[in-house]
């Protein structure tokens, strides 16, 4: 039972992690698509912006890992 | 049902289930916003406004100033420093310490990294002089902690971003004496 419930959590997790690589690849290309800029240096924003999805996979990649670990029933 | 209901509910449900509290905000805020219409485009851009601020900036290089100290001998000259004004005696070993971490704390900002600087010299100098290691560890963890305190200090940092009425200068003035009085305590508790 216990097990069942890591197992949900941490699927809870990566679903949380991939809608925000979602969300931020669309306001990612949003700023790109519309070519805005930041007002101090004039740099188009979408190459801050665009490590919110990168990260957010990088992170459901670890949520991965962490899922098949726990479904090999290791701990 | 209200969507505040909903929200709440949500939330304390998650944690309780065990999901970690960040997804468990994000995951019941997402899903009420994406109901009630209120523009899903809102959650990517306050996630990026949450993370995306100067002040913040100056937390890795706290950490790397601990981890510096800890690496270069600087951690092991303060100690020697501490050793020469509080002299060797019974439970001598505890004070230095707590003094050393106070110093530390007042040139770092971190306390996890203040802990790692003064835990990599004290620890192994305490097993030496035969300190049981619950009590070594316990020392040292307490008078790293009580470093968020003085300035200057990270969570002064974080709590000034989150809060912007309150200034970094002031919350700065404000940890001086209360850390110094917690590290007097440490050192006097019996």
């Amino acid at each position: 039972m216990a097990h069942r419930v890591r197992v949900g959590a941490t699927v809870l997790v990566g679903i949380t992690f991939l809608l925000l690589a979602i969300l931020g690849a669309r306001m990612a290309y949003d700023e790109y698509r519309y070519e805005v800029t930041s007002p101090g240096l004039g740099l188009p924003t979408w190459i801050y912006t665009i490590w919110l999805p990168v990260l957010s996979m990088a992170i459901l990649g670890r949520v991965v890992g962490v899922l098949l670990r726990l479904l090999k029933g290791g701990d | 049902m209200h969507p505040a209901v909903l929200l709440f509910g949500l939330f304390f449900f998650l944690m309780f289930a065990g999901v970690p509290i960040a997804a468990s905000l994000g995951l019941a805020g997402t899903l009420v916003i994406a109901l009630t219409g209120l523009g899903i485009m809102a959650v990517p851009t306050n996630v990026y406004a949450g993370i995306a601020k100067y002040p913040l900036l100056a937390v890795p290089m706290f950490v790397l100033a601990g981890a510096i100290f800890d690496r270069s001998g600087v951690a092991a000259r303060l100690l020697r420093f501490t050793t020469a004004i509080i002299g060797q005696g019974r439970g001598s070993l505890a004070v230095i310490t707590i003094v050393v971490a106070m110093i530390i704390g007042g040139i770092s900002g971190s306390g996890p990294a203040c802990t790692a600087a003064v835990g990599g010299v004290m620890l192994g100098a305490m097993m030496r002089a035969g300190y049981p290691p619950g009590f070594a560890a316990a020392v040292t963890a307490a008078a790293g902690s009580t470093d968020i305190l003085i300035p200057p200090s990270v969570a002064f940092i974080i709590y000034s971003v989150l809060v912007p009425s309150a200034t970094v200068p002031a919350l700065f003035a404000a940890g001086i004496v209360p850390g110094m009085l917690a590290c007097i305590a440490s050192v006097f508790r019996p």
